[in-house]
């Protein structure tokens, strides 16, 4: 029986995916301390299981799936995120869609950080790893009409804290008409 | 709200959910697809939605990262291959494939691996899979070049053999050629014998004078899973501690450790 696992060591793992890793780390966890800890930890579990890695065009998306693993795990020990009430509402995408460059950083992750954890994972998967709703219900073992509808939901509460409060800041910089 | 179109809640999900034409494709959004031809305002929101996505998700993807990071990465893998605080990450056979072709013997490995993470002794400052990534690192070290024996091998004698006795479990068959070394590992002193079969496969077994608790007295019908193309097995006996490194996986560990020389 021939062994047809691929012949990759964790040095090259780190050189090549740790920048994708501490991104993801940080966009689930919203601290640079936590996101550093969870991509060691990310590369750690790797090690150690670097023979289940079974091609190494495949190997982002395995260091993601640990990564995740370790985070609903450190996840665990902490207080549950609250429920947000999460509608749908596509009333907050932008009349003009915004370029990249426009987007703050730093509100874009406090939006996501408002989020309980379920939908900031599906977020997460959906823009970081830009997986295919399919493929989220696949990785999440979630039925599919539920990751549209929670998917759905995300999106809309992290534009409408992206872009919404922009609209009303630039609202109240207009001229006041009234005394 | 004047402007939005006139499309069901799960339409709108759909929308949604949809990140480009291959999902538009998918036949189970065959009613969203005829929707977005034949309803403009609702075909101009989903481009519209499209663009914002594709912002989006270059700002997601921008994350600075820390300087040094990867250094640091690699130092601490280097440092604590293994966390014993976190059982979950304990090296384990890697799939059913490998319990169909050794059966219990894998189970037992996968124990024993756990067994000597856990009861590890605090004055020894290595783990099993710690050993075994050593032994990797020093096997990739001393075969530069495939096939080619390593520097400083010597004709194996039997003053050797007594004080290094290789176990019994091996067996090696008479096709097998080996040269021995001296080695200094774990913090211990004793030798590499190092093989290479008919079929030019190659193999270290290193044998130190020290030990690790937990271990099994005889090697395993079972490779533990290795990295840079080599599987990996241990095992404790009079004494000493053999780490048994193979250049390949399953099979040509079998070379060397042939199954029908275990009981």
């Amino acid at each position: 029986m021939a062994d047809e696992r691929p012949n990759v060591n964790i040095a090259e793992l780190v050189s090549e995916h740790h920048r994708a890793v501490f991104g993801y780390a940080y966009r689930l966890s919203g601290s640079v301390p936590d996101a550093e800890d969870l991509s060691q930890q990310t590369f750690l579990v790797a090690q150690q299981k670097l023979g289940q890695l079974r091609k190494v065009e495949s190997a982002k998306s395995w260091l993601f799936t640990i990564l995740r693993n370790c985070f609903l795990k450190s996840q665990q020990r902490q207080r549950p995120t609250a429920a947000a009430n999460l509608q749908l509402n596509v009333d907050t995408i932008p009349a003009q869609p915004p370029k990249s460059e426009d987007i703050d950083r730093e509100r874009l992750q406090q939006a996501l950080d408002k989020l309980p954890e379920v939908f900031r994972h599906i977020l997460v998967l959906f823009y970081f790893e830009q997986c295919s709703y399919k493929e989220i219900a696949e990785k999440l073992d979630m039925p599919i009409g539920t990751v549209m509808s929670r998917l759905a939901r995300a999106k809309g509460h992290l534009r409408e804290k992206l872009f919404a409060a922009e609209e009303a800041q630039s609202d109240r910089e207009q001229p006041s008409t009234t005394p | 709200m004047d402007n939005r179109p006139n499309a069901d809640e799960r339409l709108l999900e759909a929308i949604e959910a949809c990140r480009g034409s291959d999902d538009v494709a998918d036949p189970a959004l065959t009613p969203l697809a005829e929707r977005l031809s034949d309803d403009p305002q609702l075909a101009e929101l989903y481009e519209r939605l499209q663009q914002t996505d594709a912002s989006i998700t270059e700002a997601f993807c921008d994350v600075p990262v820390p300087e040094g990071l990867d250094q640091r990465i690699l130092e601490r893998l280097a440092a604590a291959p293994v966390d014993p605080a976190e059982p979950a990450t304990v090296a384990k056979p890697r799939s059913r494939r490998w319990f169909q072709v050794v059966g219990i013997g894998a189970t037992v490995t996968a124990v024993a691996v756990s067994l000597a993470v856990f009861l590890q002794p605090p004055d020894i400052d290595l783990t099993e899979t710690a050993a075994r990534q050593q032994a990797i690192d020093a096997f990739q070290s001393d075969w530069p070049n495939n096939g080619q024996w390593p520097e400083q091998g010597q004709a194996v004698t039997d003053d050797v053999l007594q004080k290094f006795p290789i176990s019994r479990g091996m067996a090696l068959p008479p096709s097998v050629r080996m040269q021995w070394r001296n080695v200094k590992m774990f913090g211990a002193s004793g030798v590499a014998y190092d093989m290479i079969d008919r079929q030019g496969r190659t193999a270290t077994l290193y044998v130190v004078g020290c030990t690790l608790p937990g271990l099994r007295n005889a090697p395993p019908r079972a490779p533990a899973p290795g990295t840079a193309g080599c599987v990996t097995a241990s095992w404790c006996k009079g004494g000493l501690l053999y780490v048994l490194v193979v250049r390949g996986g399953g099979r040509e560990y079998e070379s060397f450790v042939p199954p029908a020389n275990l009981t």
